[in-house]
């Protein structure tokens, strides 16, 4: 049994005055299939999907998600988020090409500018991520981000997809079957496995637009 | 039954004993009526403990034992998905509490139960305490996706022998430092509430006073008659 006296209790009590944030150690927010479901990963989050992440910080992955047909996992609407899968996957059934959900998507209003995604396995979406937002200058994807040490996978046979990233971009160590990754320069792209890697078409009515050269390094383009 | 009662209360001139069964029935209605706790207990071993920095005595193979308490009428936070359900429990008595390497752990703010019954099955608790430092789940899965029929609230825990996965994960932050427990579920047994077995019997006294009265009254008025 747990051996209390009352010193043990003060100091429990003066340490319990500090933790201040539900599974977050120094800022680090714990997410899992149930705190999916029952909301408040950050404030405003509703339960069930998607996990809504409305503030800047570190989140990981303590367990898989599972997500429903036709809902995405996580809506950003901050900047400056990291999340480390932690090995973890988060998968939902084969999409549809039509109408078909994305794995982690921006809210549309909040450019998720400075994101960071590692480390596990994203399966089942048409496309993992959609990061765009509509700016008064025009579309504009995510900026300064970084996708590491990922397995990105669609599965419906035959479909190929494509992960259109911003500028100042970095990309490494991706196997991605099912997806072109195409990038705004300057972009990194490094050791990629990929249908295709290349330099974004620039379009006018987009905020997005090729400022200089990308380097594309030791990736492995075809296949599907 | 309580119709009936209801309405002997406002046709009839009855006495005090009338009066005191009726009320006992009535309040046993209403109870039953009422939102009802239902306790669930479980036991399992731990299977890994990755991060110890506060215990330090927890270890794989660690026997645990422990039981949550949620609302049965607790109200699907996600009705717009007829695929995913949330159910929040918050308060006296609702609680996990988990006992392990002789440590006691309580989550007792809320418990929030999730049901996933889609492509697969899914059954969460999740348990939050001590101003949320405290985290206690179960997490449980069946590939096959036959043990829920839709997302309501499940009252009792599906068969073990039913689940692809039974996990149990236990994490608590105090002070920057932090434990993570990972196990795995062994068994499962819902435990009777006690307050709805001393309703059932106390509405069953009262009707049947109600009952009794009302047969000795209808005597009475026969042999008069």
């Amino acid at each position: 049994m747990l051996r209390l006296n009352s010193r043990h209790l003060a100091l429990a009590l003066l340490f319990a005055g500090f933790a201040t944030n539900l599974s977050a150690v120094d800022g680090l927010v714990l997410i899992d299939q149930s705190r999916a479901l029952a909301g408040n990963v950050t404030p405003g989050d509703t339960p069930g999907f998607p996990i809504s992440i409305t503030q800047p910080g570190s989140y990981r992955l303590s367990g898989n998600l599972t997500v429903p047909s036709g809902q995405s996992a996580i809506v950003l609407a901050a900047q400056n988020i990291s999340i480390d899968l932690n090995g973890f996957n988060i998968t939902t059934p084969t999409q549809p090409q039509a109408g078909g959900a994305t794995a982690i998507v921006a809210n549309g209003v909040v450019a998720p500018n400075g994101l960071a995604i590692r480390n596990g396995r994203i399966e089942g979406f048409v496309t993992p991520f959609a990061l765009f937002v509509n700016t008064p200058a025009g579309f504009q994807s995510c900026r300064y981000c970084v996708f590491e040490d990922l397995f990105l996978r669609w599965g419906l046979p035959g479909s190929v997809a494509s992960i259109d990233l911003g500028m100042f971009n970095r990309v490494r160590n991706v196997t991605a079957p099912t997806h072109n990754v195409n990038v705004y320069c300057p972009s990194l792209v490094t050791g990629t496995v990929a249908t295709g890697v290349s330099m974004a078409i620039d379009n006018p009515g987009d905020a997005d637009t090729n400022l200089g050269a990308c380097t594309f390094q030791q990736n492995a383009i075809g296949g599907n | 039954v309580c119709d009936v009662a209801d309405g002997d209360l406002q046709g009839r001139n009855i006495d005090m004993t009338n009066k005191l069964a009726l009320i006992v029935g009535l309040m046993s209605c209403a109870s039953l009526l009422h939102a009802a706790p239902i306790t669930l207990q479980f036991t399992g071993i731990v299977t890994q403990v990755p991060i110890d920095d506060i215990y330090g005595d927890i270890a794989a193979g660690n026997l645990f034992n422990g039981s949550f308490t949620f609302e049965s009428t607790a109200t699907d936070l996600i009705p717009a998905d007829p695929a995913t359900a949330s159910y929040l429990s918050s308060g006296v008595p609702y609680s996990m509490t988990v006992s392990l390497a002789g440590h006691t752990f309580t989550a007792a703010d809320s418990v929030s139960i999730g049901v996933f019954n889609s492509f697969l099955d899914q059954y969460t608790v999740l348990a939050l305490g001590s101003g949320a430092g405290v985290t206690l789940e179960l997490f449980l899965q069946d590939n096959s996706g036959t043990v829920f029929a839709d997302d309501s609230l499940p009252l009792l825990l599906p068969l073990l022998s039913s689940l692809t996965i039974a996990d149990f994960h236990f994490h608590e932050v105090v002070g920057g430092a932090e434990v993570q427990v990972d196990g795995q579920l062994t068994s499962f047994t819902s435990v009777p509430e006690p307050s709805t077995g001393l309703s059932i019997f106390a509405g069953a006294l009262g009707l049947w006073a109600i009952l009794r009265r009302t047969q000795r009254t209808n005597s009475q008025s026969t042999s008069r008659s």
